[in-house]
């Protein structure tokens, strides 16, 4: 049962690397979306 | 680009739940053996998105079209991530299943030298950026790109050639169970959205930055 735990958090982790990196992909670019409009403006 | 985010959120639920409650433990190797689901996936996903970056890179070199560098960028570095994610996941199996972490089998030896030329792709273009040499970093990462696809096919074809000891589960005439079929194919649908979604947000963010840089000079 701990090995299953274990294998859960370090499987849990591995996905967790390219969602979390997608979220601030999404986030970097949304904040760079809003600097490009208060520049043009 | 919110509804791509959502749909890899959910994707990835799906795969992980499915993977990890609903999927019998494998016979002989037990619960580590779901690493396969992610692990796989991610194997393809590097494949596909070097394979995408060489296209791109190689329509920049013959276009000169900025827009195809941009794009040949955001591949090679979605492939470096799951080249991390996989030369990461590949040991965790290894290690109870082979007693080692790493051994200098062919797959794992061609897959490490994949990765290092993405590695070196990224850290060429920084150097050649840095000193404001765009076009030659981008000659010189698209040659480490293209040195990437015969090393990619080799990884493919060693587990067939040089019989290493990388199990090749995918090619057994007996294929894999339905359950365990159905895991693999949830985990490269959700390894895929995620990616085109990593791939997606860094076209434009390079795009954005090289925006926000020209309306920056202009300003000066």
């Amino acid at each position: 049962m701990t090995g299953y735990v274990y294998f859960s958090v370090a499987y849990l982790f591995l996905w967790a690397v390219p969602l979390t990196l997608a979220i601030l992909g999404y986030r970097r670019l949304r904040s760079l979306e809003k600097r490009l409009d208060e520049l043009q403006k | 680009m919110l509804a791509l985010l959502i749909s890899a959120f959910l994707a990835v639920v799906i795969a992980f739940g499915y993977a990890l409650l609903a999927v019998p433990f494998e016979a002989t190797q037990g619960v580590v053996q779901k690493i396969f689901y992610f692990h796989v996936p991610s194997a393809f996903a590097m494949y596909f998105f070097c394979l995408l970056g060489v296209i791109f890179a190689c329509l920049h070199l013959i276009t000169k079209t900025v827009a195809y560098d941009l794009k040949a960028r955001a591949s090679f570095y979605t492939a470096l991530v799951f080249g991390i994610l996989v030369i990461g996941s590949g040991p965790l199996w290894a290690k109870p299943v082979w007693g080692v972490y790493w051994t200098w089998d062919p797959r794992l030896t061609l897959t490490f030298i994949v990765f290092i030329l993405l590695l070196g792709y990224v850290f060429a273009r920084k150097i050649f950026d840095d000193r404001g040499l765009e076009d030659r970093g981008a000659l010189v990462g698209s040659i480490l790109g293209i040195l990437a696809l015969p090393m990619m096919l080799l990884t493919h074809l060693s587990v067939k050639i040089w019989r290493g000891l990388h199990p090749s589960v995918l090619r057994e005439e007996r294929g894999l169970d339905d359950s365990f079929s159905l895991a693999l194919q949830l985990g490269v649908l959700a390894i895929f959205i995620l990616g085109f979604a990593i791939f997606a947000y860094w076209s434009r963010i390079l795009e954005l930055e090289r925006a926000v840089m020209i309306v920056e000079r202009k300003r000066r």
